[in-house]
């Protein structure tokens, strides 16, 4: 789907990805994980063309307008309704405007939203903009959905609304690119995990695979917050 | 995308009054140069003719028609912050980050932006017309239509670049109010040329040129070169913005 071949990026001095290769497959949802610095949102600026790198990026049946992303920031209008902020981004995508109007209409309704379908952004709860910021990104109907820490901020009711939801796409065959410090976001969803440090992947696999052997290695029940903090350590496992 | 630039322009108060602006600022500069004329009897003696009147090049300019061209193109010039500042929001609502088509959005942007730019000289020309009784011939309207193509594109440049709301209406604010102070928006051209050392820093405002060609169409004198030097600074500076804006655009904008 993405092929990823000796990436490089800096800012000045601070080199956010060092020679990153990495093949993103079809029916999965990618885990990103690091620590602040990591290079996980300099990696998925890089996929989403937002900023400029040396090396190779590969889109392997897709192309670049069906990719869905939201930033960790909301990244709506606050000033337009719920409904509009969807047609706008619609129109970005130039979907023909009756079809943008019923899928819009049906995401809305998906995350239950009907009832502030006319309220500006601005007006929305916390969490409800989240909701807005996601569906924004699936407006178009795309096959990787790219997500950049979707769950930040909001409450613990809204945010699992947010990760079912997500399950649910990703079970009809969606693609997920995920970053979140949330680990446990990532365990529910993903199964595939990435661990980046200093720019530099360092470990990379099966979500439960990597479980069970961190699990074997240190003799008692692990999840994925261990394994993290073992990786991170430099520890045996890693 | 047009229809939500369109919608953003129509409800924002800010293009209202910085479409009267032009007005407003020529009835005041005139106002005060009559006042300044009125109260040094001794220059009107010269220049032998009405108190409102100054001279431009050797020509009888009345001070009211200079300020009128010269704010009109001072205020398009200024306008280069209201379409740097609508970039730069998108860029800070991460809504930039979203689009795929980036040329195709900034490409809106500078349409809308230059379709407010054409309404704001067809009002003020008509106001001009109406009561200063100044009647604008085709050509002074073709050099004030391409005034808006560079600010328009210098404005897209900054709100690409800058890192804040503060350092845009800055760096904007700060380099026009230069171009308009050596063009003749803010004092009187005639006093300003006056000196030989001004006569040339004149020139470092597109300004200058451009209001010298329109005052020429205006008392039906021949444009001649500086209508070639003209159209060589539009094409120039388009070009070379349009690259740095093509430039910025590809090694990514992300703040």
């Amino acid at each position: 789907m993405i092929e990823l071949k000796h990436i490089m990026k800096s800012y000045k001095k601070l080199l956010a990805l060092a020679d990153f290769s990495y093949s993103f497959e079809n029916e999965n949802a990618y885990g990103i994980l690091g620590v602040n610095g990591a290079g996980k949102s300099t990696l998925i600026n890089c996929i989403t063309k937002n900023i400029s790198f040396q090396g190779e990026l590969k889109f392997v049946d897709l192309s670049i307008w069906e990719i869905g992303y939201v930033p960790q920031e909301l990244a709506i209008y606050p000033e337009l309704s719920v409904l509009d902020n969807l047609l706008f981004f619609a129109s970005t995508y130039k979907m023909e405007k009756k079809y943008a109007r019923e899928r819009s209409l049906e995401l809305i309704e998906k995350v239950g939203l009907k009832e502030k379908i006319s309220t500006m952004a601005k007006d929305l709860s916390g969490g409800m903009k989240r909701k807005l910021n996601l569906i924004t990104a699936l407006v178009h109907g795309p096959k990787l959905l790219i997500c950049d820490e979707v769950c930040v901020g909001i409450d613990p009711i809204s945010r699992n609304e947010i990760l079912e939801y997500l399950k649910e796409l990703k079970n009809e065959g969606l693609n997920i690119i995920y970053t979140s410090h949330y680990l446990d976001e990532v365990e529910f969803l993903c199964n595939k995990i990435i661990f980046l440090n200093k720019g530099k992947l360092i470990l990379e696999g099966d979500t439960k695979e990597l479980i069970a052997k961190m699990s074997e290695v240190t003799h008692e029940k692990s999840n994925l917050s261990d394994l993290f903090m073992q990786v991170l350590r430099g520890g045996e496992y890693a | 995308m047009l229809k939500k630039e369109i919608k953003g322009i129509v409800k924002n108060p800010i293009y209202y009054i910085v479409m009267m602006l032009p007005f407003i600022i020529t009835f005041i500069m005139s106002e005060g140069t009559k006042n300044y004329l009125l109260q040094r009897p001794e220059f009107t003696h010269k220049l032998n003719a009405t108190r409102e009147i100054v001279l431009y090049s050797g020509q009888i300019l009345d001070a009211k028609i200079q300020f009128a061209v010269s704010e009109l193109n001072f205020m398009l010039l200024m306008a280069s912050i209201l379409i740097g500042l609508s970039v730069f929001e998108e860029r800070r609502l991460h809504i930039w980050d979203r689009i795929v088509d980036k040329r195709k959005f900034v490409l809106v942007k500078f349409f809308a932006h230059y379709g407010f730019s054409v309404v704001m000289i067809v009002f003020n020309l008509v106001l001009f017309a109406i009561i200063f009784g100044m009647q604008t011939p085709l050509k002074s309207i073709l050099i004030l239509l391409s005034m808006p193509i560079v600010s328009m594109l210098f404005g897209i440049l900054i709100g690409l670049i800058v890192q804040n709301r503060a350092m845009l209406s800055n760096t904007i604010l700060m380099i026009v109010m230069f171009m308009g102070f050596f063009g003749g928006a803010l004092s009187l051209t005639s006093v300003l040329s006056n000196t030989k050392f001004m006569n040339v820093l004149m020139y470092i405002s597109p300004l200058t040129i451009a209001n010298k060609l329109i005052y020429k169409d205006l008392i039906n004198v021949n444009m001649g070169r500086e209508l070639f030097i003209w159209i060589v600074f539009i094409l120039g500076f388009a070009g070379l913005f349009t690259c740095f804006i093509e430039r910025r655009m590809k090694n990514g904008t992300v703040i």
